[in-house]
């Protein structure tokens, strides 16, 4: 968890990993007429993820942290092949998914979506929602499938009485347990989840979350946990990635990380995330402004227009490949020149407990 | 001694905001809801109060009928609410506009539905500028400009002149805040007023709060899912779990020594780092019986389920709990856990 070195593009196909290489998703704006594109300049777009590289291995859960428009969703959707990639390639056990038939890939790659309101079907029982991709990829007769929905149902900790309802008769949470049966049925050997809980109540988000890591032990998954809140990534994830206007600012072990954050970044988001332990009135660098647009991004690093250690006429130029500091990569021109010359010191205290 | 006495941090005398057993009810087509049972608050004038609690609890019911802005169906059935000594309940549509605004405000949860599409920022400011008596509409305009400065918005004669889809989600906030404060309210009452912002925009926003209550003297109701939120934010925190308030506590209390079950089993469900590799929350989820006391089988851990409807016992000072055996003390600050 530790050897960081494993997330080297070289390693992360691996045999069996699920990863992204150089990944970029860009989305076209409309508009804007014919004229600047005669005249042959780049057409506006909205660039989501730039040049992302990250691994899942199996029995690991890896977290994506990040606000909104930094890009975590539209990664989640490349690593399912919801999303075409317009850069990189997305590999499954060192073998480029594109090269893979759709439906062996979905045997193995499965999603939970955000809103367990409309990722369900409402017209369609709970047992059909569940046994419907085992009809697709041809398992089973329908007595077996019925038989594997009303396990996996036992599972998620569903009665079998829930078969035969209907989305509208659950709760938040009961959906949520129906999208993830239904991402399990397969028996897949990844899971991507895109926020699966922040839809809940807190008591609800702890019962879901103590189903997924259970699911993730026994059936020695592969995740990828998409969300914005960082104490959920704290208690459950491995590896963190944190990602900002579509880039990867800094991934590593989530102790390491949370221990002594190095990007200015990711220490801006932890400041700012409120925190039931955390001191009444605190004093907070709170970071300024708002997140620039994602089709003028700034120029150099994306994140030099709010960072509160910008370095005038460096940080707007272009940005160094990661490096890799104190066990973690970060990707930030303070730590271009000096590598392990942090800037920020960590305490005594604050040693990673790895 | 009357349960409002007992639960409240002063006398009403004192008390900027006193509710009194507020019932409320809903009339539906199954027959009567009960929203709130008796919920009885206190608020001192500056002081900063969370209400925090899971969906459904009552706690943006509580701040509606403040507001006055109760749904349709929605019906006080007993109860008081006074803001400085004056009757809310049973004033007519007329009497409580006339309240809003002027010393009562609300911070809605998304600025940007809350604000009017088609009128410019600077018309709906300036309605609200003008509700103060004797505001000449040139010196309305200047405190619109002053507001939204004070706000933290850059260039507000542009902001005036905008409409709600030219801000983002951060800005329309502040001109949220900038509508409720303009006519100088003393008490805002915020339902969830970052929920739908990123947190490096709701610092910012939670940061513009306190700094108004510091600078104006306003007092505030902070309406949150977020325990975090109002941890960091709020002077004391009360908790609402089906539509009574089980406990209230100095916010620093509350979270160090939490004393009903339920505000236990709500903090045991915080996921953080310091509780990895341990499951986390344990919340018994029951149907809610139907009337009464309302979380009397959700006791976690032992028996003596009470029916009597719940007295707030002072365990501490200004830590109230709705409970007749509250936990013994020494709880760990993770909820009870080890």
């Amino acid at each position: 968890m530790n050897d960081m070195s494993d997330k080297t593009p070289r390693a992360a196909q691996a045999d069996g990993d699920l990863a992204v290489t150089g990944l970029s998703v860009s989305f076209p704006v409309r508009g804007g007429g014919l004229l600047p594109f005669l005249r042959g300049k780049e057409r506006a777009a909205v660039r989501a993820v730039q040049d992302v590289t990250l691994a899942v291995r199996r029995g690991e859960m890896v977290g994506v942290a990040g606000e909104s428009g930094s890009g975590k969703s539209t990664l989640a959707r490349a690593f399912v092949q919801l999303q075409a990639p317009t850069g990189g390639r997305v590999t499954l056990g060192g073998q480029p998914v594109s090269s893979l038939d759709p439906l062996a890939f979905r045997e193995q790659v499965q999603m939970v979506f955000q809103d367990p309101y409309n990722s369900l079907n409402p017209r369609r029982k709970v047992g059909t929602i569940i046994t419907d991709s085992l009809v697709v990829h041809k398992r089973g007769t329908p007595a077996e499938r019925r038989a594997q929905a009303l396990e996996m149902l036992d599972r998620v900790h569903l009665t079998p009485a829930h078969f035969d309802r209907y989305p509208h008769e659950l709760s938040g949470g009961q959906r949520q347990r129906v999208a993830i049966a239904r991402a399990l049925i397969l028996n897949p050997k990844f899971l991507i989840l895109d926020e699966p809980t922040s839809a809940l109540d807190v008591s609800v988000q702890a019962k879901v979350i103590d189903l997924i890591q259970e699911l993730e032990r026994d059936l020695n998954l592969g995740s990828l946990f998409i969300t914005h809140d960082l104490n959920l990534i704290g208690y459950l994830t491995d590896r963190v990635a944190v990602m900002y206007m579509g880039r990867i600012v800094e991934s590593g072990a989530v102790e390491t990380i949370w221990a002594n954050p190095l990007h200015p970044y990711t220490r801006a988001l932890m400041e700012a995330t409120p925190s039931h332990k955390s001191v009444r009135g605190k004093t907070r660098a709170l970071l300024k402004g708002e997140i620039p647009s994602n089709v003028n991004l700034p120029r150099g690093c994306a994140f030099h227009t709010r960072c509160p250690r910008r370095i005038p006429g460096i940080c707007d130029t272009a940005l160094p490949l990661p490096q890799t500091v104190e066990g973690r990569t970060v990707a930030c021109h303070l730590y271009n020149d000096l590598p392990g010359a942090a800037p920020f010191a960590a305490g005594p205290g604050e040693e990673p407990a790895a | 001694m009357t349960p409002g006495q007992l639960n409240g941090a002063m006398p009403t005398g004192q008390s900027l905001l006193a509710i009194r057993d507020l019932d409320l009810f809903f009339d539906t087509r199954q027959g009567p809801v009960q929203a709130l049972a008796g919920v009885t608050l206190d608020l001192a004038p500056g002081e900063s109060l969370g209400i925090v609690g899971e969906t459904g609890s009552g706690k943006s019911m509580t701040a509606r009928a403040v507001m006055g802005l109760l749904p349709k169906s929605g019906r006080i059935s007993g109860g008081s609410i006074r803001l400085k000594g004056q009757e809310l309940t049973g004033l007519s549509a007329r009497a409580l506009r006339a309240i809003r605004g002027r010393q009562v405000a609300m911070v809605f949860q998304e600025a940007k539905r809350a604000l009017n599409p088609v009128k410019t920022i600077g018309s709906q400011i300036m309605e609200a500028a003008r509700a103060r008596d004797g505001v000449t509409k040139a010196q309305a305009w200047e405190r619109c400009l002053t507001q939204l400065a004070r706000v933290g918005l850059p260039d507000p004669d542009r902001v005036m002149r905008s409409y709600s889809f030219e801000l983002s989600g951060g800005m329309a906030q502040r001109v949220m805040i900038a509508i409720a404060t303009v006519a100088g309210a003393e008490l805002i009452i915020a339902d969830e007023p970052t929920a739908a912002l990123d947190v490096s925009i709701q610092a910012q926003i939670l940061d513009l709060l306190n700094q108004l209550r510091s600078d104006l003297g306003t007092a505030l109701v902070m309406i949150t899912h977020d325990l975090g939120v109002a941890a960091e934010n709020c002077d004391r925190i009360a908790v609402m779990y089906l539509g009574q308030i089980v406990e209230i506590a100095p916010a620093d209390r509350l979270f160090q020594d939490p004393r009903h079950p339920y505000t236990c089993a709500l903090i045991a469900a915080l996921p953080s780092p310091e509780q990895r590799g341990r499951p986390i929350g344990e919340v018994r989820r029951v149907a809610p019986p139907p009337k009464g006391y309302a979380y009397a089988d959700r006791r976690l851990g032992r028996g003596g389920v009470n029916p009597d409807k719940a007295q707030m016992i002072e365990v501490a000072e200004g830590h109230f709990v709705a409970c007749q055996q509250p936990l013994p003390g020494a709880q760990a600050a993770d909820g009870g856990r080890e």
